[in-house]
């Protein structure tokens, strides 16, 4: 016979129900302060309830919208309720997590106002999806720790802030468009479109009508007009990937653009301004190109105003454990799963491969061990081939070495090169004393490429 | 001179770093408070308001929420961040030229009465 009496039974039923269900729930007594804290709720915050309970919940969830407009002090004020609005609430690991939330009065059975509720759903995989078809990246996305990105990183905003033409040279697959769009996103003009076009992907007569569009009558199938991507670029940014692929033609109608700031689509008879930002790209090094008269160099000084050199991942190897950790928690938000790192032997597989297709084959190696494995932690088996076999190879060239050595050892070098082997600088960013720095230089076997010998 | 920053709302710390709108600018000598200036930070994207703490010349940043992007970017250019404090601006500072919050080997802080680490990691 159980003797608790009704109104806490039912109450540790509302507390299971509410502990059951996905989206997280508070609420807050009239001074802001959290009184309850769901299961859930901890999950999505990373916050226990015990740490929770009693405290602001501006200093537990975090929103961006805290500060400004509060849709909880709101729904007290006004006594309303606010529904599926899309907010960002921080993590305590410092992650952004996108949610919906929704607010309204909390009452007691009497109709008394003693606080407010909120609920509020993580969103973090459909804004995932959401951004990898919109592509809609920002300056926060790059991952890197990499004192050349960094050096870039402290250029961005004053590249951004200039309408200044761009030029990015890096290998497939270090992120060339990312760049662009972070330029473009910190520009003037990021209420404006952003407009991307791969210049090797299309002939060139299909690239001329897709740059600069055409109108009805140009040509037999043209029925109607049709603007093109720098029409469609207006007031924003037109991203030109393998520019180096353009044609000698197309050159000089480029050219034109970038000279006089207007172009004519195909059948027009007048010109059109042209106010877009040009953000180009290229693999190739353009100077090479120019001197084997491939390229023209009236327009390569047009579009070389501003140039960014994107190194390729085997020159930046202290950024893979970062990338793999950031791929690693993309792919569990986009296939709902949980995996929670690499093994110590794939970590040091990947820090000694080369990556000849640089982040965004790190990028399919790892979504490829998603794939395949079905345990908490990717072992080699769950690598492609191509990489696991390579796992004999390492072992016999690296001796005792393991990936936590060699992430120090990579790092080390790293911070050396940023100080120009520097000691007493890089000693003290590493935060070691000299004679440690001397210690471990010595264990690596580094050399200073530029010392006199 | 040590020159500290604290991203403020009211007279709390700011909730988010990212979010904020008004740092606190603090230069320290001797453990004595010598100047205290406010600055404004509103409608400025992720990479000037980063640009600007940075041309601040600032040495230390107490914060209540920060994301990884900027631990890692200030850290890099040398600013000792301590996150996740959260409190009235004044008894942080107390406590700060008291010793009483210290980064720790892992990064977090010691706890006291009148400004507390809130990140969830080590709930005492």
């Amino acid at each position: 016979m159980d003797s608790k009496p009704k109104h806490f039974i039912v109450l540790l039923h509302t507390d299971l129900i509410l502990d059951s269900v996905s989206d997280g729930v508070f609420t807050v007594d009239e001074t802001m302060k959290i009184t309850y804290f769901n299961r859930a709720a901890e999950r999505i915050t990373g916050f226990s309830r015990n740490q929770a309970i009693g405290q602001y919940c501006i200093d537990v969830l975090k929103a961006n919208i805290c500060e400004k407009s509060c849709a909880l002090r709101c729904s007290l004020e006004l006594e309303q309720e606010v529904i599926d609005k899309h907010v960002t609430i921080l993590r305590t690991d410092g992650k952004e997590i996108p949610v919906s939330i929704s607010t309204s009065v909390l009452r007691d059975e009497t109709g008394k106002r003693i606080g407010g509720v909120e609920t509020f759903r993580d969103l973090s995989s459909i804004k995932e999806l959401k951004k990898e078809i919109e592509r809609t990246y920002t300056f926060e996305d790059i991952v890197s720790k990499n004192h050349r990105i960094q050096q870039i990183f402290d250029l961005l905003p004053h590249i951004a802030e200039s309408e200044s033409t761009v030029l990015i040279q890096g290998p497939s697959g270090s992120g060339k468009e990312l760049f662009a769009h972070a330029i473009h996103n910190l520009s003037s003009r990021n209420t404006g479109p952003f407009i991307a076009i791969n210049c090797g992907a299309l002939p060139d007569t299909l690239l001329e009508s897709e740059l600069f569009g055409y109108v009805k009558g140009a040509f037999t199938d043209a029925k109607k007009n049709k603007p093109g991507r720098f029409a469609l670029a207006k007031k924003g940014t037109i991203f030109l990937d393998e520019v180096e692929s353009l044609s000698p033609a197309m050159q000089v109608k480029l050219l034109r653009v970038l000279q006089e700031r207007e172009y004519e689509p195909l059948g027009a008879t007048a010109p059109v301004k042209a106010d877009v930002r040009i953000i180009s790209a290229t693999k190739d090094n353009l100077t090479t190109l120019v001197e084997q008269g491939v390229f023209r160099d009236d327009l390569y000084f047009r579009l070389n105003v501003v140039k960014l050199l994107l190194p390729p991942l085997k020159e930046r190897r202290d950024d893979i454990p970062l990338l793999i950790e950031h791929f690693i928690e993309r792919f569990n938000r986009k296939m709902v799963r949980t995996i929670d790192g690499v093994s110590d032997e794939v970590l040091g597989i990947l820090m000694h491969h080369n990556f000849p297709g640089n982040i965004r084959e790190l990028e399919n190696i790892i979504e490829h061990a998603f794939v395949m494995c079905r345990e908490q932690v990717i072992q080699i088996q769950h690598l492609p081939p191509e990489i696991s076999q390579k796992k004999q190879i390492i072992k016999s060239s690296l001796g005792n070495s393991s990936p936590l050595q060699d992430v120090e050892r990579v790092k080390l070098l790293e911070t050396l090169k940023k100080h120009n082997w520097n000691k007493v600088e890089t000693a003290h960013e590493l935060g070691v004393h000299r004679a440690t720095l001397y210690r471990k230089i010595e264990k690596y076997g580094l050399k200073n490429p530029t010392a006199s010998h | 001179m040590k020159k500290i920053a604290i991203p403020v709302f009211g007279d709390r710390i700011s909730n988010r770093l990212d979010c904020c709108e008004n740092i606190l600018l603090i230069s320290i000598e001797d453990g004595v408070i010598k100047t205290r200036d406010a600055f404004r930070l509103t409608h400025l994207n992720p990479a000037v308001k980063l640009a600007m703490l940075v041309e601040l010349g600032i040495d230390v940043l107490i914060c209540n929420g920060i994301t990884e992007f900027y631990t890692r970017r200030l850290s890099d250019c040398n600013v000792q961040v301590i996150p996740w404090i959260y409190g009235e601006v004044d008894n942080v500072l107390a406590c700060y030229l008291n010793g009483m919050i210290k980064i720790n080997g892992s990064g977090g802080i010691n706890r006291n009465q009148k400004c507390k680490k809130l990140n969830g990691d080590n709930d005492s």
